[in-house]
């Protein structure tokens, strides 16, 4: 068992349900070497978790999983395969993001730090399952599920957890700036600038350091 | 006056403030204080007001830019410098995006005059300055103009800056703004709805009926 990466995920665990951005079905994995990951289990308390919770399995499938977990393990391993740059990856149930999921919109780029940091839009996936999900977080950081809250993803579980709030806080935006008179989002083009310049310059410094903490 | 150390110290204690009142997160905004006539101190880039220290603040040159110090001032520090150049009585500028400004920031709206502490502090309606992309002259230039005249403006789709001769009026006027902004959010959803008291469930359910008649 890698110590380090299961602590890790014991700790942003605690910080998720500290911060009530997860409902009963919150689940945390990260990445372990190219096809393989630890991932929580199903239904598992994120406030307290222990290693008895955390479950090592393979890209190629794993004995000894629930059919739930089989699903949202599909899922992980598919953002896994599809973005080979992602090391974590977080399912949430944050209140905000919950309402626009279970609505099916698709959040246009309100704030810039949504489109820098997660992505220039934000799709609903129709449901847990690939084909919906790779469909929905292509070339973005997160995306809603229809009914089951949100995915975040990034090379650390840092970047996860960041993607997480600055996706809700967006849905937020986007809820109650439609209830005082609309949005005005960026256009199409500054939407996707802002994220371009941001993953070229911004996020490299930052986050060299926190990788190493993170799996050394 | 205050001499350099305390000030580099107001800047380091304005921004513990400001995570405190919950209207800044994690490594974001930015603070500065003008420290003379030609120059003020700004906060680094990239770095968590618990951690910094007051010797972390860069020394810009506010018509220069040049800057002087251990680490990167932030990248908004033109902005700030040109605050401080257009408006010699303002000595403190915060900036940052909680939440409530953020959400007026994605309408690009003005927020009326909400109470008699926003007339005074912000100095009338808050403006919305004109979207641009950050650390371009035209961002600066957007922000300078719906700040005359005003103590406070919101950045399209991005947050809000606030300004003072001092660092409690900085702070009032970001705190009348983002209050304001809240009860501004609070009252819209009374009168659509006409309930007497508001709750979370009220706000989702009209925003659900928005949406679905779109």
């Amino acid at each position: 068992m890698n110590k380090t990466l299961v602590a890790a995920i014991i700790e942003y665990a605690k910080k998720l349900s500290d911060e009530n951005l997860v409902g009963e079905n919150g689940t945390v994995s990260v990445k372990e070497g190219e096809s393989a990951m630890y991932i929580t289990r199903h239904g598992a308390d994120l406030a307290n978790l222990t290693e008895a919770d955390i479950i090592n399995v393979s890209f190629f499938g794993s004995a000894n999983v629930s059919e739930k977990e089989k699903a949202e393990i599909a899922v992980h391993t598919g953002i896994y395969k599809a973005q080979p740059e992602t090391g974590a990856i977080m399912h949430t149930q944050p209140v905000n993001a919950c309402v626009c999921a279970n609505e099916g919109v698709t959040i246009p780029p309100v704030l810039d730090d949504m489109s820098q940091i997660v992505g220039a839009n934000i799709k609903t996936a129709q449901d847990l399952t690939c084909e919906y999900v790779l469909k929905a977080i292509k070339g973005r950081n997160a995306c809603l599920v229809r009914n089951k809250g949100m995915l975040s993803s990034g090379r650390t579980l840092d970047e996860a957890y960041t993607a997480c709030l600055v996706l809700e806080k967006a849905a937020k935006t986007f809820i109650e700036g439609t209830i005082i008179g609309g949005c005005v989002s960026l256009g199409f083009l500054d939407a996707n600038l802002q994220r371009f310049i941001y993953k070229k310059k911004y996020s490299k410094a930052n986050q060299a350091a926190k990788m190493n903490e993170e799996h050394n | 006056m205050a001499n350099e150390y305390e000030l580099r110290c107001a800047v380091k204690q304005a921004g513990v403030d400001m995570l405190k009142e919950n209207l800044v997160q994690g490594t974001w905004g930015n603070i500065s204080i003008r420290l003379d006539e030609n120059r003020m101190l700004v906060t680094p880039s990239g770095l968590d007001y618990i951690t910094l220290t007051p010797e972390d603040m860069a020394i810009v040159d506010i018509n220069t830019l040049e800057w002087t110090g251990p680490k990167k001032p932030t990248s908004e520090r033109k902005i700030h410098a040109a605050i401080l150049r257009d408006r010699p009585e303002i000595n403190v500028v915060l900036h940052s995006h909680p939440t409530q400004c953020s959400i007026f920031a994605s309408t690009r709206k003005s927020l009326p005059v909400m109470n008699d502490r926003m007339a005074k502090y912000i100095g009338g309606e808050a403006r919305c300055a004109k979207y641009g992309l950050p650390g371009t002259k035209k961002i600066t230039a957007n922000t300078l103009e719906a700040l005359k005249d005003r103590n406070g403006c919101f950045l399209a789709n991005h947050g809000v800056f606030a300004c003072g001769a001092t660092v409690e009026d900085a702070f009032e006027a970001i705190r009348v703004l983002e209050e304001g902004c809240r009860e501004y959010i609070v009252k819209t959803v009374l009168e659509k709805t006409g309930a007497k008291e508001f709750s979370d469930e009220l706000l989702y359910s009209l925003f659900i009926k928005t949406i679905r008649t779109k």
